[in-house]
């Protein structure tokens, strides 16, 4: 294990990145480490960890913006904003139960740069969305900025909302500035048990196609049902089909009963009341549902109308579970008893429908390395690594983290 | 310098015919416009006060001839222009006088329109306003709604990131386009996205959005359609001074409520907005705000509850709440006809800067001083939910030399926006107009970020080339990338 970097500020980031470059060596970005398991890993970077960089920088309520430096933790960020009524709209996921971390752990800089969105990112957009501003250090060893702190600025190309997702591998943020939300005042779910998985997919559908701003929409099959429904009032041994309306508690009467009458073809709706309404959604976004160390975990962004079809075939090839976040569009898959973890034919299944498939943990059966990241077609891979040579020629940055040579 | 100057300058370097010649080849002859008349239909946009005649124009009708185009440009190194409706306010669609304008207004297909994945997939030169007619009757919509959303292409919306006065609650284009067909600088197809969410890999499009037509040409897009709400209804707000106005919608978004829309006109707006409409607004009010709620009849009117309580601390002298279509329309009737209604009065340069809220009252007094100084009047026009102010600097195009004092104003006033810490286009783009004042907003090292992409997608610099970047640091910039060894790039 190599001594960890920890830099204070810009000057310090600035000189590691510059020595690593001219010593030719490289560094693993990190904030605390919690998705330190998902991606390519290798001993040769040296651990560069941003968590000194933290502190709440701008933060104007009525505004509804806040900015705060890369290394600045997620709960501290949020406890800043509950006193406002306001919240970080995109409901980022929680791997603290899958990978048995400290819960509360993360940084906003690693939020952004993994871009993992929740539940409700089907109504609200992706934190990518969300991230208006980003101050940055590039392989260079250049600080440079883009976006700014107000949320409509379309001067220039949007190098900021480029960070999210490039996991480190093209600039260190420094500082990020992000578009907040009101917190909605109440919310509560329609519970539907039981449904085949088509049904369901159907409900779903039927049910965001409504005016009333369905702001989750999952089906989880029966095994992992069970440890979302951990203290909440209704439960079954089925699967279960759930739809998230938040809203004023009046219009939450309205827009239920609404979606009550509309899908009361499906089968009976329970409907879920806070505080465990709360409680599922809050499973959700740390993945209770796949916290099984044995199984292989993959995220699948594909298109909702194919997802169906596409877990069927899978299904049939591999020995998986398949459960379905944004109506659809976005399937968690476990999958056991396989080399490659499934992977040769989920990418293919995944690539004939559109979308892209993520390998977030290999489980134990995993004996052949995959790319955790789905491949890039020759054009795309091309056009990533030069965008890659530009940012950092030298390949200081989480060098291959994400694809080999990039 | 201004910019015309500097247009004017630039190379009408000997083109050989032979473009012409291949451009036949691939082309039908009523996709190829040569003829003085013809050309100049394309010799602007909505920027008129820069006029610039394109060396010839092409009318592509698929992704095939745009790719065709571009291979003709590549292999003669003549410059393209993309260009949708014409209606960018910030001159991204005037051509460079040795260009190809690749027009895309006949790609105006529909393709697919697939309700299960809430996308419809449309060909580049489809109008906004087409997209969202196609999926009313589903209970759909395309959320993005710039002001010119009836002509205006989706082209243009994602070459410069438009917005309009409901991205307050659905975001600009940029999050709104799952996906992109692209030809690029060498006549290359590619796609990025597609009809699910959150691409992998690097985020292109976030580049591609806003990159005005200087990355690839765009010849379809897959959008993000919403589910429509039940019902949207406006009130009109008159205050007695704009402090009262911006606090008041400081202390709206602040207790947590987040209106569709919150639109701000000041007494000269207001004015001329109610000469030339008619809409029935209050001309004893120093600034009016519109504010509109979406849902079904009693969510808004319970919205309506909540913001009547809390404007009442700022002392309104002036309420009138729609509770019919067809009041809500009469309220949006003066703000939609607004910069009509001021082009009745004056030529104007629309300005498009944005500010924090907490500057509102601020900016708003410096902008007056500023344009008392150059003995201009100005109107302000104002997206208070977003910070996105549109003043309108009234001039006499007719008098020698009036331009070029407008625009200085104008720069001005973008500088203002900046150091109070918002920026110099929240929704027009830079173009044109704005490419020497990117320097207000960047560094140098910042914009050499930002060519850097743009040598990546575009190493001969040939797509829309003297937009977005200062001419001076631009030729710098590329001086000294293709005099590097390539040292640091491999």
């Amino acid at each position: 294990m190599q001594d960890m970097l920890t830099p204070l500020v810009n000057r310090d980031l600035k000189d590691m990145i510059l020595d690593a470059k001219d010593k030719g060596t490289s560094l693993e970005i990190l904030g605390h480490g919690t998705k330190r398991m998902i991606g390519r890993y290798s001993e040769k970077n040296v651990p560069l960890t941003m968590r000194r960089f933290s502190e709440v920088t701008l933060y104007e309520p009525s505004e509804l913006v806040i900015s705060a430096r890369a290394g600045t933790p997620i709960v501290e960020i949020e406890r800043e904003l509950k006193g406002y009524g306001q919240h970080l709209p995109f409901e980022h996921l929680d791997f603290s139960k899958l990978f048995e971390t400290e819960p509360g752990y993360g940084t906003i800089g690693s939020l952004f740069a993994t871009n993992f969105s929740g539940s409700r990112r089907l109504l609200k957009g992706s934190a990518r969305d969300h991230l208006i501003g980003v101050k940055g250090i590039n392989g260079r060893g250049e600080s440079f900025s883009s976006g700014g702190r107000v949320m409509k600025n379309v001067a220039g190309y949007d190098l900021a909302k480029l960070m999210a997702n490039s996991w480190g591998t093209l600039a260190v943020m420094t500082e990020v500035t992000i578009k907040l939300l009101p917190t909605p005042p109440s919310e509560c779910t329609l519970f539907l048990y039981g449904l085949e998985e088509d049904i369901a997919l159907e409900a779903l559908r039927t049910a965001i196609a409504t005016p009333y701003e369905v702001s989750g929409a999952v089906h989880l099959n029966k095994t992992h049902a069970f440890p979302c429904l951990e203290g909440v009032t209704y439960v079954q041994d089925k699967a279960v089909t759930a739809i998230r309306l938040e809203n004023t508690p009046k219009s939450l009467a309205y827009r239920s009963e609404k979606i009550r009458e509309l899908l009361s073809a499906f089968g009976e709706l329970f409907y879920i009341d806070e505080p465990e309404s709360k409680l599922f959604w809050q499973n959700m976004r740390q993945l209770a549902f796949l916290a099984n160390r044995d199984d292989a975990i993959w995220r699948v962004s594909t298109s909702p109308q194919r997802a169906f079809q596409s877990a069927r075939q899978i299904k049939k090839l591999v020995d998986s579970q398949v459960s379905y976040d944004w109506g659809g569009g976005l399937l968690w898959i476990s999958t056991r008893g396989v080399a490659d973890m499934g992977s040769s034919d989920i990418r293919r299944i995944i690539a004939q429908a559109g979308g892209h498939a993520t390998l977030i943990y290999p489980g134990v059966d995993a004996t052949q390395p995959v790319s955790p990241f789905h491949p890039l077609d020759p054009a795309h891979m091309q056009l990533t690594k030069g965008l890659k040579s530009m940012f950092d020629p030298a390949g200081v940055l989480n060098p291959g983290r994400m694809y080999d040579g990039v | 310098m201004g910019i015309f100057s500097k247009l004017q300058e630039k190379i009408k370097s000997a083109i050989p015919r032979s473009v012409i010649r291949d451009l036949s080849e691939v082309l039908k002859p009523d996709q190829i416009v040569l003829d003085q008349a013809g050309l100049q239909a394309f010799e602007t946009d909505a920027l008129t006060a820069i006029q610039v005649l394109p060396f010839v124009v092409v009318m592509p009708e698929s992704t095939a001839d745009v790719a065709a185009v571009a291979k003709i440009s590549h292999k003669y190194d003549v410059p393209m222009v993309p260009r949708g409706a014409g209606t960018s306010l910030a001159g991204g669609a005037i051509p460079t006088s040795n260009a190809i304008v690749v027009c895309l207004s006949r790609m105006n297909k529909i393709l697919d329109i697939d309700l299960v994945n809430r996308s419809a997939k449309v060909q580049a030169g489809v109008t906004n306003l087409a997209i969202s007619a196609a999926v009313d009757r589903d209970g759909f919509f395309y959320a993005p709604d710039p002001s010119s959303q009836l002509s205006c292409t989706i082209a243009g919306n994602i070459a410069m990131n438009s917005g309009g006065a409901h991205c307050l609650k659905y975001g600009v284009t940029t999050h709104n386009i799952l996906g992109v067909k692209l030809v690029t600088a060498e006549g290359e197809i590619l796609e990025f996205g597609g009809p699910f969410l959150d691409p992998a890999g690097y985020d292109f499009l976030s580049l591609i959005v806003g990159s005005e037509g200087g990355l690839g040409i765009v010849t379809e897009a897959t959008v993000m359609l919403r589910a429509k709400p039940e019902g949207a209804r406006p009130l009109l707000l008159g205050f007695e001074s704009h402090e009262q106005a911006g606090d008041c919608v400081a202390a709206i978004i602040g207790k947590g409520y987040l209106p569709v829309a919150i639109e701000f006109m000041d007494k000269p707006a207001i004015k001329a907005c109610e000469e030339h409409a008619r809409a029935g607004y209050p001309l004893d009010v120093e600034a009016l705000l519109i504010i509109e709620f979406e849902g079904a009849t009693e969510e808004i009117d319970a919205s309506f509850q909540q913001v009547l309580r809390i404007a009442s601390q700022f002392n309104p002298v002036h309420k009138r709440i729609a509770n019919t279509d067809e009041e809500a329309q009469a309220i949006w009737l003066g703000r939609k006809s607004a910069f009509g209604a001021i082009g009745r009065i004056s030529e104007y340069l629309c300005m498009d800067g944005v500010i924090p809220l907490s500057k509102l009252s601020h900016v708003l007094s410096k902008i007056a001083e500023i344009c008392s100084s150059y003995k201009f009047q100005v109107s302000n026009i104002f997206h208070a939910g977003d910070g996105n102010l549109h003043p309108l600097i009234l001039y006499d195009a007719n008098r020698t030399g009036e331009f070029q004092r407008v625009e200085k104003c104008g720069a001005e006033i973008l500088e203002l926006c900046v150091m109070a810490g918002g920026c110099i286009t929240g929704e027009h783009g830079v173009g044109l107009e704005k490419r020497d004042l990117m320097t207000l907003q960047f560094s140098e090292t910042d914009l050499i970020n930002q060519m850097r992409v743009k040598l990546l997608f575009d190493p001969n610099w040939v797509l829309n080339p003297d937009k977005v970047f200062p001419l001076e640091l631009a030729e710098t910039f590329r001086r000294d990338e293709s005099s590097l060894s390539d040292g640091e790039s491999t």
